[in-house]
């Protein structure tokens, strides 16, 4: 032991040294940034980094790219905050009480308690996986395919917490999200799973089209609809005074922070299991387990508490298997596995062993970046928050490029595009009509792994799987989570039913939009009748519970009596948004915006994404909303460049190839963008 | 709306000038043509693993023996089993040179041996480009599990892990139970190789084949060491020196030539195990320009002191080796090919 804090001094002195420290600030720098764009997180960064590490050694290699990785999932809460758009997949759960908080002229303290809950996770998880070095072997080798598979049922249960007071949609929407979650080649015999031949989906959607358009359109879709500021009483009231409230609440909640940093470090030591949902299922953790849940989805401080600070520490457990066994726990690691390959480190024994001082340094870089991202973000802060007083009249044209070209980084496709926008007007309705748009995430992102696992099981060890120590403690935690919520939801069902209105039928937009995702359900039962049998059983259970869900749901909207019952932490409440829009006016604007972003699509598809991105700048701020030309034109061509910078030359992505270039080969030959 | 329709028309103006000043770059000479180019290596998986750093560090590297020094920028096309970036060579990306790519070594052999959804080209016809290396590749068990040798294989029950069936853990696992009747199982569905690998070590699964002899060597040396594998199979169709001499070639397993034949035909890709190609029909001086460049980095000392601090195997395979390869394969007769495809199915 006294070797080992020798080494792991060794190691902090190695770090502090000139320039490696440099390194650090740098890469924080940069991911600071990068966190703040929507729909870039930290493994866009990491792929654009690694061929610069080639040069560099070791620690600093390792400092610069934990500086980035580490810090994107802090800045993220600064536009979760101000405009409710999550600035990484992590924040979507941070945006529900966040976004709350900064309307009610609170965004000062969501900073400071934001800032300093991620710091604080992001230390511990570094503490954790630092204390568990010498036990990393024995803990892999002690979590199998069925510790797993109970990992993930964890997960899928808090569907139950987070559908709130609307449990039949939230059931509806998980089944649903678990359904889409099985698009592609099916694991087991390859069958292709409504792929309907389009290559693009024989890998099944990608994560990043489903949560930003589920999270991120939405907001945007009500910016431009709505009209306004965000809030202009926010940017007075970021000062350290409130951020100062915010980190005292840190302190008053001291027992929430550790027990959602703990659970974020295990949930990120699986595989699969990673940021998009780690904050949802601490923050329904938070809603089932805090005295007083009711506050929660009103602008709760402990709503921004608990999802960023499972969301930093889930990097220290996501670094244990990939440092103990080469096992990428996500993404990101797997980038980061390609850096321990270019500077001939291997995963395994030697790290623990051998190279531990790298291992060392490699919690000390995670460690310090949380320490300067947190400290850098709360100096800054009250900076930041002037881009809420930015109208919409700019800000819209500006973002959509972004979270436009983000996503189409993800794949590079067109079907990340189409995909996008249909999330986006899915979860645009979803939030209109009270649906739970978590659910839908979880049952997405946790859906293959647990088809994995189950397949796994039960040919490695028969029925024997469920005995396991472990499986049995957390079935007992899972039961314990799902008691409340379930006896809860039987009785408010129980009680709907009774008061059913037989004689008014009602064709709601609710229930349109229940016989819609019915319909999908259906469609996907007889299209997959067909496949194997071992291709066909979660999908297909999937597709019965949203069937079976929505049916239930159906009957309520029909014939229950009227009331939209908020779902707190369902992050499906109505926001007050001031006076209510006229309903025809909200869809006109609502179909405008959409119109918009299809049109860009196209447009790409005609002259190039680019050259796109600076022409639907300039429109949309010109035409759209009537800025002077010269200022669009500015705007424009500034967004041209940025985007051009960004993508083209930092992250080389190949451009697909234009309706133009097909027509004047010579402008493809010479920009390369077309 | 008047000041917007004259900011049109003067971007417009501005395009068209800008177009008609560059010189046109039909010039016959190669070095003209890649002079002052950027020329596209499409990777066709994420960024991080095996493809994408033998895709990377060539492109450090090649630039400076192509004829003209164009700059060469790696780029990642993922997309279903980089079957996406071979459809994307082979029908949309230009036929001039300015366009290669790095695939699965499987991909070429897909449609020979049954699989033709999504399959859009004809692998005879790439313009190949050169493989880094040949690598053999062995099935290893944990000593614990009891299973040492070929006989052991034969005789005793077995399970390997597996990755989903377009992978080479599956299909050797299925070739290797198929072709020679052997008591064993596939329990497929884990994420990756290191996954199987872990899997291993738990005790969830006694091995696994296939594994390239090179990674074993340069990450997880230390199971040879501690005598904790035994390597009863090597999979290929040539015999590797370094591979010890008393682990049977899977090809010389049995005595039937057209069982032989088909066992060819499915492990020949260990040979072409880090492919590049080009598309096909471009001008015959570019592609061979493409090719020589290709040999002369793989001879390139700073490429190979490079790989060799990454721990990264260099044999390397020309690309008329590769071409005359495929040619050779898609030749076999149809009874050869019909084994090979049943043997590949994953038979439960």
């Amino acid at each position: 032991m006294p070797d080992q804090l020798a080494m792991a001094f060794h190691a902090l002195q190695l770090l502090l040294q000139w320039p490696r420290i440099a390194i650090l600030v740098l890469g924080v720098l940069i991911g600071l940034a990068i966190g703040c764009m929507p729909g870039l997180g930290g493994v866009v960064a990491l792929a654009v980094l690694i061929p610069f590490t080639y040069n560099l050694d070791a620690p600093s290699s390792f400092a610069l790219l934990l500086g980035v990785a580490s810090v994107t999932t802090i800045s993220d809460l600064i536009p979760a905050v101000l405009f409710g758009v999550p600035g990484t997949v992590g924040a979507a759960a941070t945006v529900i009480d966040g976004h709350r908080m900064a309307e009610k002229g609170e965004a000062g303290r969501a900073f400071g308690a934001g800032f300093v809950a991620a710091a604080v996770g992001g230390i511990f998880g570094a503490v954790m996986l630092a204390l568990m070095i010498p036990i990393l072997q024995p803990i892999m080798l002690a979590i199998g395919s069925p510790e797993l598979l109970a990992f993930s049922i964890f997960g899928l249960s808090m569907v139950a917490t987070l559908s709130g007071r609307a449990p039949l949609k939230g059931l509806t929407a998980a089944g649903l999200g678990l359904m889409i979650s099985m698009i592609g080649s099916g694991t087991q015999t390859g069958t292709l799973r409504w792929t309907f031949n389009w290559l693009y989906l024989f890998d099944g959607i990608p994560l990043i089209p489903v949560t930003l358009g589920l999270f991120a359109l939405p907001e945007l879709a009500d910016l431009a609809i709505n009209r306004r500021r965000i809030a202009s009483e926010t940017v007075a009231n970021v000062n350290l005074a409130n951020q100062w409230q915010g980190v005292r609440d840190v302190g008053k909640n001291w027992w929430l922070v550790i027990r959602s940093s703990a659970l974020g470090t295990f949930l990120g030591m699986v595989p699969g299991i990673g940021s998009a949902v780690i904050d949802w299922i601490v923050y329904g953790y938070a809603v089932r387990t805090e005295k007083r849940p009711e506050t929660f989805g009103h602008g709760d401080v402990r709503g921004v508490i608990a999802p960023e600070s499972s969301n930093n520490a889930k990097e220290g457990g996501h670094l244990v298997p990939t440092i103990a066994f080469g096992v990428p726990a996500g993404a990101s690691m797997t980038l980061l596995l390609g850096a321990f390959l270019l500077h001939g480190l291997t995963p395994g024994p030697d790290m623990l062993g051998k190279n531990l001082d790298v291992t060392y340094s490699i919690i000390w870089s995670l460690t310090l970046a949380h320490v300067l991202g947190a400290a850098i973000c709360l100096l800054f802060a009250r900076q930041l928050a002037k881009f809420a007083e930015m109208r919409h009249e700019i800000l819209l044209p500006m973002v959509m490029p972004i979270v436009f070209v983000a996503t189409f980084q993800a794949t590079r496709s067109w079907g990340d595009l189409y995909f996008l926008l249909g999330f986006g007007i899915v979860g645009w309705i979803m939030k209109k009509l009270g649906w739970p748009r978590p659910p839908m995430v979880l049952g997405f992102v946790i859906g293959p792994i647990f088809e994995r696992y189950l397949f796994l099981s039960t040919e490695i060890y028969g029925n024997a799987w469920m005995a396991r120590p472990v499986v049995i403690g957390i079935a007992l935690i899972i039961a314990w989570v799902l008691y409340r919520p379930l006896s809860q939801t039987a009785r408010t069902l129980a009680h709907e039913f009774r008061h059913l209105d037989r004689a008014h039928i009602r064709l709601s937009p609710g229930a349109l939009f229940t016989l819609f995702g019915m319909a999908v359900a259906t469609a996907a039962l007889i299209t997959s009748a067909s496949w194997p049998i071992e291709e066909q059983i979660v999908p297909r259970t999937a597709c019965w519970a949203a069937l079976i869900a929505g049916a239930f749901n159906l009957v309520t909207e029909v014939f229950g009596a009227d009331k939209p019952a908020p779902a707190p932490g369902g992050h499906a409440a109505p926001m007050p948004m001031g006076p209510e829009l006229p309903v025809k006016v909200t869809l006109q604007r609502a179909a405008e915006f959409f119109l918009w972003l299809g049109g860009l699509v196209a447009l790409a598809s005609l002259i190039g994404f680019v050259p796109a991105i600076g022409v639907f700048v300039f429109v949309y701020m010109g035409i759209g909303f009537r800025e002077p030309a010269w200022r669009a034109g500015i705007f424009g061509v500034a967004m041209t460049i940025f985007c051009y910078a960004l993508f083209d030359r930092g992250l080389s992505v190949p451009w697909p190839q234009s309706v133009l270039g097909d027509i004047i080969p010579a402008l493809r030959d010479v920009t390369g963008l077309l | 709306m008047a000041k917007l329709h004259r900011l049109f028309a003067a971007s417009l103006v501005a395009l068209i000038a800008s177009v008609a000043a560059w010189p046109a770059t039909a010039q016959d000479a190669v070095a003209n043509f890649y002079k002052g180019r950027s020329v596209q290596l499409l990777i066709g998986v994420s960024p991080g693993g095996g493809y994408d750093i033998y895709g990377r560090t060539l492109a450090r590297h090649m630039g400076k023996h192509i004829p003209g020094n164009p700059t060469l920028v790696p780029q990642n096309m993922p997309g279903a089993g980089t079957l996406k970036v071979a459809n994307y060579i082979y029908n949309v990306a230009p036929k001039d040179g300015s366009v290669f790519a790095t695939f699965a070594r499987g991909i070429p052999m897909e449609k020979l041996l049954g699989r033709t959804v999504g399959v859009q080209f004809d692998a005879t016809k790439f313009t190949w480009v050169g493989s880094i290396t040949d690598e053999p590749s062995v099935c290893v068990f944990m000593v614990r599990s009891g299973i040492a040798t070929w006989r052991d294989m034969q005789t005793k029950q077995w399970k390997v892990g597996g990755s989903g069936v377009a992978t080479d853990l599956d299909i050797y696992a299925n070739v290797l139970r198929n072709m020679f009747h052997l008591p064993g199982r596939l329990v497929s569905g884990f994420p990756g190789g290191q996954e199987v690998l872990l899997a291993m070590q738990r005790g969830e699964v006694d091995g696994r084949c296939s594994w390239s002899w090179s990674s074993l060597l340069s990450r997880d040396k230390f199971l040879l060491d501690q005598k904790l594998v035994s390597i009863p199979v090597q999979l290929g169709v040539e015999r590797s020196s370094e591979i010890p001499a008393n682990v049977p070639l899977v090809v010389d397993l049995t005595d039937n030539p057209k069982e032989k034949a088909a066992l060819k035909l499915i492990f020949s890709r260990q040979l072409m195990a880090r492919p590049f190609a080009a598309p096909p029909g471009i001008p015959a001086e570019r592609a061979k320009a493409l090719r020589d460049a290709f040999d002369a980095t793989m001879k390139d000392p700073a490429y190979l002191s490079e790989m060799m601090r990454l721990q990264l195997e260099v044999r390397p395979v020309p690309g008329a080796r590769l071409e005359q390869m495929v040619k050779e394969v898609y030749a076999y007769p149809p009874d050869v090919v019909k084994i090979a495809s049943d043997a590949i199915k994953n038979a439960r």
